[in-house]
């Protein structure tokens, strides 16, 4: 729920309670109001008759008026002034009318006469009645001003905040580096905005120190990985070298061919991250695939493994060419590396998909983080755990959609070339 | 023949020394810019394996040096950076070759003999071990005389055997070599004992004798005997 919406809908709940609350209040205070008015004046009208009945002469029945009445009382039973509501029969408009009457005793001598006078309620009860409408209208206009001024307050005031909230959506370390501090003129947004320059600025300068950091190292680490190697090379050429010796080098030689791997991928990543893979052209998919699978053919000789290639249309996309080897090439290495001996592979390519599926054993990590660097899931000599990092980070590069399925047995790798993921970002409204 | 290598590091310098010399090169070496560039006015080289992240300087200004003075001499490029601009830039500048770091002797040791052939015998030359005769610029292979057919990996490979005979080269150095960083993914290099196994068969059923040698577990050697 917007932010505008949730306190418009405090506002409103309280308007709406106050005009509820003070509608009953009102009515209930219109209506002592009125009803002691007209006791008022049917007291008055009392004591004019009383006045006169002490001079006129007392007949049973006494009708001055339909709405007073003076009759004899038989029973004597003494009571002050009595104001009471009665809903009485109206011959004239054909229904029941509220009445107020007033009821007082009077003694002639021996005799008791009883007054009652009414006065009809009606015209009360229709300035009652139009409360209530006054009061909707009233609740109609407030609204109509909440939303009103809500708007306003939207698009004019909350403006700042949801530019920053907008852009912050949008933040890419790579691409937005820092959001830059915007005056407005309300004080907390700027300082929002400044607080958020702050912290962009803070991320951007752990993100490049540990770019850096990740980028030196792995340059670092090739030099003594190169000596190794190559002091490795030398010493075989020895001629007095045991069986025990080789069997030795050769394990150093796995050793430092895993950190040459790991090196390649670290440095790898970090240009990818580094954006210096820029030139883009039109690549024909199917060709640089089929290159590929022709590269890796022993391997998937040595292995046994039936390959079914199904290209189902033609694929040029506009990518890097390296990057898009590196891409394919990843994907199919790492379909044969986790493959079982007499497995299968099957690959399939169209304008969209490029679907790499592959029969090997259960995932032992998370599906979910089959993509992040590191993370292994067989204990592959020459597998440092990055192939795959390496291709979701392609991936998001040319923002290509990539997603993991395991069925039974079977794992299948699917990159979308044309991901919804490519579209921009939700904006947002003011 | 002689060759410079320019290179700030002094184990690799010396890694590369050692190796190349026991071709029977006569190999001289400097570790810094200063160095190389005195060593370039004052001497004249065959091949030059030049290091682009120099102390002092670039690279690419020695190998600007070298073809203002001797525009026959080979030079190859050595960098850590992989990258396709070092690449461009140095051909541009008129080298003929790239290395990338870490590399393996034995295929610094290829290309070097493979600039060096290009450029002494200005293509006609060839490559001779007793009864096998390899033509680079044709890429063809004879046994007594006699043409053989070989796959271009196989050719490779034994152009390769051929570069580095007597020494002993690891088989990721020769998986390296043929595939390039397609191996890097490999699990096992299993299916490069297939292929030296076919190369040997072609060999031997020509009239080859077998120099094949397994090293133990390592990887394999050229060798006579």
């Amino acid at each position: 729920m917007k932010l505008i919406y949730k306190t418009s809908r405090y506002y409103l709940g309280y308007t709406l309670m106050v005009l509820a609350l003070g509608t009953v209040l009102f009515y209930f205070l219109i209506r002592i109001v009125l009803i002691d008015s007209v006791d008022e004046a049917l007291h008055q009208e009392q004591v004019q008759i009383v006045e006169n009945l002490d001079y006129e002469k007392i007949i049973d029945s006494l009708a001055p008026s339909p709405n007073i009445l003076i009759r004899h009382v038989k029973v004597y039973k003494p009571y002050p002034e009595k104001y009471t509501t009665v809903r009485l029969y109206d011959e004239a408009e054909k229904e029941l009318v509220s009445y107020r009457q007033l009821k007082k005793l009077y003694k002639d001598g021996e005799k008791t006469y009883e007054i009652i006078i009414r006065q009809s309620l009606k015209e009360a009860e229709s300035l009652l009645a139009s409360l209530l409408p006054a009061v909707a209208g009233l609740f109609l206009f407030i609204l109509g001003g909440v939303f009103v001024i809500n708007t306003y307050i939207s698009n004019e005031v909350w403006h700042p905040f949801y530019s920053l909230l907008d852009k912050l959506k949008r933040y890419d370390l790579a691409q937005t580096k820092i959001i830059p501090f915007e005056r407005s003129d309300i004080n907390e947004f700027n300082e929002l905005s400044l607080s958020v320059e702050k912290m962009t600025k803070q991320i951007y300068g752990d993100f490049l120190s540990q770019k850096e950091f990740n980028e030196n190292s792995s340059h670092e680490m090739q030099t003594p990985v190169a000596i190794i190697r190559n002091k490795l090379e030398i010493l075989i050429q020895s001629g007095n070298l045991s069986e025990e010796d080789l069997r030795l080098i050769d394990s150093i030689f796995e050793a430092v061919k895993r950190l040459t791997i790991l090196n390649k991928g670290l440095l790898l990543l970090s240009k990818i991250e580094n954006n210096q893979f820029k030139e883009t052209e039109i690549i024909n998919i199917e060709k640089m695939t089929k290159n590929i699978l022709n590269n890796f053919c022993l391997q998937i000789e040595e292995k046994e493994i039936t390959l079914g290639v199904n290209i189902l249309s033609r694929c040029n996309i506009r990518c890097n060419s390296i990057l898009a080897d590196i891409l394919i090439s990843n994907l199919i290495s790492n379909a044969i590396k986790h493959n079982l001996k007499k497995g299968k592979i099957h690959l399939e390519l169209d304008q969209e998909h490029l679907t790499i599926e592959n029969t090997g054993n259960p995932l032992k990590i998370e599906p979910e983080f089959l993509f992040e660097r590191f993370r292994k899931n067989s204990d592959s000599p020459n597998s440092v755990g990055l192939g795959l990092a390496i291709v979701k980070k392609i991936c998001d590069l040319f923002q290509f959609g990539i997603e993991y399925v395991n069925e039974k047995d079977m794992h299948r790798i699917t990159v979308k070339f044309n991901s919804p993921k490519a579209s921009p970002p939700e904006l947002m409204e003011g | 023949m002689k060759i410079l290598i320019i290179e700030d590091e002094k184990e690799l310098r010396k890694a590369m020394v050692s190796y190349l010399s026991e071709e029977g090169y006569l190999c001289e070496s400097a570790g810094d810019f200063e160095e190389a560039l005195e060593k370039i006015g004052i001497y004249n080289y065959d091949c030059y394996v030049v290091d682009i992240m120099l102390p002092k300087g670039s690279g690419f200004d020695l190998v600007k040096e070298i073809k203002k003075k001797d525009t026959n001499a080979g030079i190859i490029i050595v960098s850590a950076k992989n990258s396709i601009e070092d690449k461009i830039h140095g051909l541009e500048t008129g080298s003929d070759d790239y290395l990338t770091k870490p590399f393996h002797l034995s295929e610094l040791n290829a290309r070097v003999k493979s600039i060096i052939r290009r450029r002494s015998f200005k293509g006609n030359n060839e490559i001779i071990f007793n009864e096998i005769k390899v033509m680079p610029d044709a890429r063809q292979v004879f046994i007594n005389d006699k043409e053989i057919m070989l796959t271009g990996k196989e050719y490779d490979l034994l152009l390769f055997f051929l570069s580095n005979k007597g020494r002993v080269i690891p088989k990721d150095s020769i998986a390296e070599h043929l595939w390039g960083d397609y191996m890097d993914q490999a699990d096992s290099f299993d299916f490069i004992y297939t292929h030296i196994k076919n190369l040997r068969k072609k060999l031997v059923q020509n009239g080859s004798k077998d120099y094949l040698n397994t090293v133990y577990g390592i990887g394999y050697k050229f060798q006579e005997g």
